[in-house]
């Protein structure tokens, strides 16, 4: 068995443990997954939908917002408009009438709109939409319940794409979905990591003893979920109140979220090292972050390995075609013959992950009540996903190396955390 | 601590004991299709050997005009299947697997059988096939074997009456090393083109001019060839 062979068992075993660890997670609480009963007496929610030039999806956002099932004296919707140079606060304003309060300040970033909007919040619970954004009318009504339990701080939605229209947005469309289910794995194990910017709701104590969004991040979402998980608290998810979010549509625009996202992950669990094999953290300490910067390191080594492979065959194959001229008429022929079919052991351990994935794929379909037909997205999620991946990362790995501005979110703040009060 | 966060060691176990399970029977049933397919490669050995003994034992029996009744062709076809497919599975199992090995050790023993049957058939039935035996290594300083090893089976795919021998120039056993004496075999690549050695790459153009230069021939005997590859 070559060296390669032997890593590539290893790798196997790992991707196909954490694969039947989550599944067995979900399964063991597959009779929890009914949403707590809402209360008798519905909190006030303030959600805040920070806005820095997005006139062209502002509307949608807002009108989504006014039809949530919830009752209207119980709801304060507050747009917080970030210096936007186009026509958003316009827009906003015109949304005044109906009952959406704005507020506006000079540009300085998402964190920095949503510590103001948390001054002039009223709710007992706060949220936060993202401006292009939308959200499903019963989704905050479904929500409410898992406030009951007073060690809940957070409960996140289960964030999806809009109807996707290039193959990048297919590749999301997947990966989003997966997202879903593993929230919802995650919220057994006690490790949510990541508290999504579109429509997760926070209780405002929280705010109000530990601080406002860290400013000084590119992720507050993350940020703000290991804070949650640091100070012993939990985050709970609620895997059918949707969100859609609309999914970047090229290559470089899903490159510059990724690698934003992927920078904030490092420089948060960078923040919040302790929680690192820590047993006081649980599965989340022990096992989800491990895993996590495990199955980075699996990509970045496999991607490798595979170009390298690849180039090498891909030269070998070019100077064979060089050699006779390319003149290979009669050097291609279609002999089916079910010998060269591949029946080797990582084959057959391969297949069953493929079968994992796609269960994974289809629970996070059904308790999402998605409707999307998934089969083509999927297809290229199988062929493309782990390459991008591997990819986005080393670029993430990068901008932090050469401490790079990675986005609206990244230019260089203050250090201290500008803290709420 | 939240009660979510405690560790379910049982869970983990368990875990461990599926994974486990579904890696072993990976392991168990991939082994299983590997066996079968060798002793699919170790059968199409034995028809070879048991067609390669009938051809022979036909040639020997048919006293008058055994040359009009003779196809070789079919059986070339097959050694060629056979080489693919061990070709395959050394990929798939490692040059160092002793199934491979053994099988190839075989594979090359039938070619020299053939080889021997069509030299005969050659200066017997003047037939005008050209035979070329090719000397190979898959270790990592021999860069031209493989490149060679293509050129050769374009060079057979785009002439009907070339047959291509491969060998490993590894391979120890007394026949394959009677050869590489006899024709002064002294490193790879190394291409025999109907007993003339060339120890060194050779391209496409290089072989084409040879077989151009013997096709003369071929046209002269361009009747008999079709009778050769009349079925029997």
């Amino acid at each position: 068995m070559q060296v390669w062979d032997f890593v590539l068992y290893i790798v196997s075993y790992f991707g196909l443990f954490t694969s039947v660890f989550f599944l067995l997670t979900l399964f063991e609480n597959r009779k929890n997954m009914k949403d707590p009963a809402r209360p008798k007496e519905l909190p006030k929610v303030t959600i805040m939908v920070p806005a820095c030039n997005e006139e062209d999806c502002l509307a949608k956002t807002l009108n989504s917002l006014l039809e949530l099932d919830y009752p209207k004296d119980r709801l304060q919707i507050m747009v917080i408009d970030d210096g936007s140079k186009d026509n958003t606060l316009n827009i906003a304003r015109s949304f005044e009438k109906k009952g959406i309060y704005v507020l506006t300040k000079p540009n300085g970033g998402k964190g920095t709109a949503l510590n103001l909007g948390l001054k002039h919040a009223t709710g007992e619970l706060v949220g936060c939409l993202d401006a292009d954004s939308i959200v499903e009318p019963d989704a905050l009504l479904k929500m409410i319940g898992y406030f009951k339990r007073k060690t809940v701080m957070a409960v996140t939605p289960s964030l999806k794409c809009t109807e996707p229209r290039t193959i990048w947005q297919r590749i999301q469309v997947v990966e989003f979905l997966l997202g879903v289910y593993l929230r919802k794995v995650f919220s057994y194990l006690g490790s949510i990591n990541v508290t999504p910017g579109p429509f997760t709701i926070f209780r405002k104590e929280f705010f109000d003893t530990h601080g406002g969004y860290d400013t000084t991040t590119c992720t507050e979402d993350i940020e703000i979920a290991l804070r949650i998980q640091s100070k012993g608290y939990e985050i709970e998810n609620c895997h059918d109140a949707n969100v859609y979010a609309v999914p970047m549509p090229t290559f470089m625009t899903t490159k510059k979220q990724r690698v934003r996202w992927y920078k904030g992950f490092i420089e948060n669990t960078q923040k919040y090292k302790e929680m690192m094999f820590s047993k006081k953290y649980g599965n989340l300490g022990l096992f989800v972050f491990p895993s996590a910067y495990l199955s980075i390191m699996i990509a970045m080594v496999m991607t490798t390995y595979s170009l390298y492979v690849l180039g090498k065959n891909n030269i070998n194959r070019f100077q064979n075609f060089y050699n006779v001229n390319f003149d290979l008429s009669k050097m291609i022929s279609f002999k089916w013959d079910l010998f060269y079919i591949d029946q080797s052991p990582i084959m057959f351990i391969g297949l069953v992950a493929l079968i994992i994935g796609i269960i994974m794929v289809y629970i996070a379909k059904k308790i999402s009540n998605e409707k999307q037909s998934l089969a083509y997205s999927y297809i290229l999620f199988m062929l493309f996903y782990l390459p991008l991946y591997a990819y986005w990362w080393a670029s993430a790995i990068k901008a932090k190396a050469t401490a790079s501005d990675v986005g609206w979110a990244g230019r260089k703040r203050q250090a201290e955390e500008i803290k709420y009060s | 601590m939240n009660e979510r966060r405690k560790i379910d060691y049982m869970r983990y176990l368990t875990v461990f004991a599926i994974t486990t399970l579904i890696f072993i029977a990976g392991i168990v049933i991939g082994n299983y299709f590997s066996t079968q397919k060798l002793e699919q490669v170790d059968y199409i050995g034995q028809d070879l050997k048991r067609d390669t003994m009938a051809m022979e034992l036909q040639y020997e029996l048919i006293a008058e005009n055994p040359c009009g009744h003779i196809n070789s062709t079919p059986l070339a076809d097959e050694l060629y299947d056979m080489a693919s497919k061990l070709d395959y599975m050394e990929n798939q199992l490692g040059e160092e697997d002793r199934d491979v090995i053994e099988l190839k050790e075989y594979y090359s023993l039938l070619e020299l059988r053939h080889w021997l049957f069509m030299q005969k058939t050659n200066k017997e039935c003047n037939q005008n096939s050209s035979l070329i035996m090719f000397f190979y290594t898959n270790e990592y300083d021999c860069k031209k074997c493989k490149e060679q090893g293509f050129i050769l089976t374009w060079i057979r795919k785009n002439y009907a009456n070339v047959y291509v021998y491969s060998f490993d120039y590894a391979m120890k056993n007394t026949a394959m090393e009677t050869v590489k004496k006899l024709f002064m075999v002294k490193g790879t690549p190394a291409v025999i083109i109907d007993k003339e050695t060339y120890n060194r790459f050779m391209t496409k153009d290089e072989l084409e001019q040879i077989l151009q230069n013997n096709s003369l021939e071929k046209i002269e005997t361009a009747d008999k060839q079709s009778i050769k590859n009349a079925p029997i």
